[in-house]
């Protein structure tokens, strides 16, 4: 039984990283690397801090199965996480969401066995989040919070990062990655900048709501990414550049990912890639060993109408 | 009679990004044409006509740029709409005045500040993706 798994969530982590010499120019010197975080069981790199912020709860003794529910407020990546992690080690979990937006995502969190609770007004992010705090006042019930969870992270720099140095050999030059809760980059850049202080760190945010790059934010189409806000969790100082993309460019990379590549890559992916693809054009990176993290999958996207096949 | 050219769609691009980077200080044309994708010197002319209808107010200098010279919450997009492209529909007649007074009434209900709300609440909406 060397090869079984207890739980599901030990299958996470442990995604393969692939060379994408196609995307490249011909000639270029440059390596391509993406690590392809949607094989993890819930389909994306958001079910390492599912994982990571339960168990630490846990650990602290802070919650336990069939006493407390969890409360978060997202319908994203983290809320799929979450719900798988939370069904097999026995939480509810409630997801808030603000009343009028796209509720898609519900049918597939509810087989997870997710509740949701909508918030009556369109007052934006305030009042869900209040909404989540008001349920955690009871002592039943425990917020993850990932935008400021240290756990978030902490997974990042014990698994991501790790895994990514090991595959690539020691060896790498620049890594390019999206800033939602901005976990990803501060945890796997802290790990590889530890390694190697030369490293060169990407961060990919949405042109249309370039809030790191100091604009105000605003709607933009790259889901994941560009919260609207500086995170609490992100780390600046390890970000050595900022590369705002645009919502067209990250579909049309994304595309490109697939018809080339046979990569199928989502929005946020496609974004990275962008920002990778523009660095990667430089003289001062010629030879240089490129990792991009890429998120989720295009799969998850489809019925998005400026997604789908010849779609805008 | 009833058109609304490129002018409008701009102006109010451009005016829904001053509104969104607030009123503390004057924003150069140079920012909004780029936040808003809009050719800069097409943006002058069309800034300069709402500078003269009392809409905006411009400052000169190295810190100089606009800002609203009146609240952007009384700025409606008709108002903007009948600054640079005409009064709508005012040879029209018969159908074509229904439809013009039909465009009228919708541009009369949004104000560049409520356009702006908007897009800033859907912005915040963002973070329930990730």
């Amino acid at each position: 039984m060397g090869s079984v798994q207890n739980s599901i969530v030990a299958c996470v982590g442990g995604t393969p990283v692939v060379a994408l010499r196609r995307m490249l120019d011909d000639g270029s010197s440059v390596e391509l690397f993406g690590k392809l975080e949607w094989f993890n069981p819930g389909g994306s790199i958001k079910d390492r801090i599912g994982v990571s912020m339960i168990e630490a709860a846990e650990r602290d003794g802070l919650i336990s199965p069939g006493h407390t529910t969890i409360v978060e407020a997202t319908s994203g990546n983290t809320g799929i996480a979450l719900a798988f992690v939370c069904a097999a080690k026995g939480y509810d979990l409630v997801l808030t969401l603000p009343q009028g937006m796209s509720r898609e995502r519900e049918r597939l969190l509810a087989l997870y066995g997710s509740r949701f609770e909508i918030t009556e007004s369109l007052g934006g992010m305030n009042e869900a989040v209040a909404a989540a705090r008001a349920m955690a006042t009871s002592d039943d019930v425990f917020l993850p919070d990932q935008f400021s969870n240290p756990a978030n992270p902490d997974a990042h720099r014990r698994t991501t990062g790790p895994e990514l140095w090991e595959a690539l050999d020691g060896r790498i030059d620049v890594l390019v990655a999206g800033v939602g809760t901005g976990g990803t980059i501060t945890g796997v850049g802290e790990y590889l900048k530890d390694r190697n202080p030369k490293c060169h760190v990407v961060a990919v945010e949405p042109a249309s709501s370039a809030v790191l790059s100091g604009c105000a934010p605003a709607p933009h189409r790259i889901q994941g990414i560009g919260a609207g806000f500086v995170p609490p969790i992100l780390n600046r100082d390890v970000i050595d550049e900022v590369v705002p993309v645009k919502d067209d460019d990250a579909v049309e990379v994304a595309h490109r990912l697939s018809t080339v590549e046979g990569v199928l890559a989502g929005i946020s992916a496609g974004a990275a890639m962008s920002a990778a693809l523009h660095v990667a054009a430089r003289p001062e990176f010629e030879r240089a060993r490129i990792a991009v993290i890429m998120p989720d999958s295009g799969e998850r996207y489809t019925s998005l109408p400026w997604f789908g096949p010849g779609g805008r | 009679m009833l058109s609304i050219t490129s002018k409008s769609p701009y102006a109010v691009r451009a005016l829904v990004e001053l509104r969104l980077l607030g009123d503390a200080e004057p924003v150069p044309i140079a920012e909004l044409a780029r936040r808003g994708d809009i050719p800069p010197q097409f943006l002058e002319q069309l800034f300069a006509t709402l500078r003269r209808a009392g809409v905006l107010r411009s400052q000169r200098g190295v810190k100089g740029g606009y800002t609203f010279a009146k609240p952007a919450e009384q700025v409606t997009v008709l108002e903007v709409v009948e600054l640079l492209d005409g009064a709508l529909g005012q040879d029209a007649s018969g159908v074509f005045a229904d439809a013009a007074r039909a465009a009228r009434g919708v541009l009369a209900e949004h104000t560049i500040a409520d356009i702006a709300d908007a897009e800033a609440r859907a912005a915040g909406t963002s973070m329930y993706f990730i």
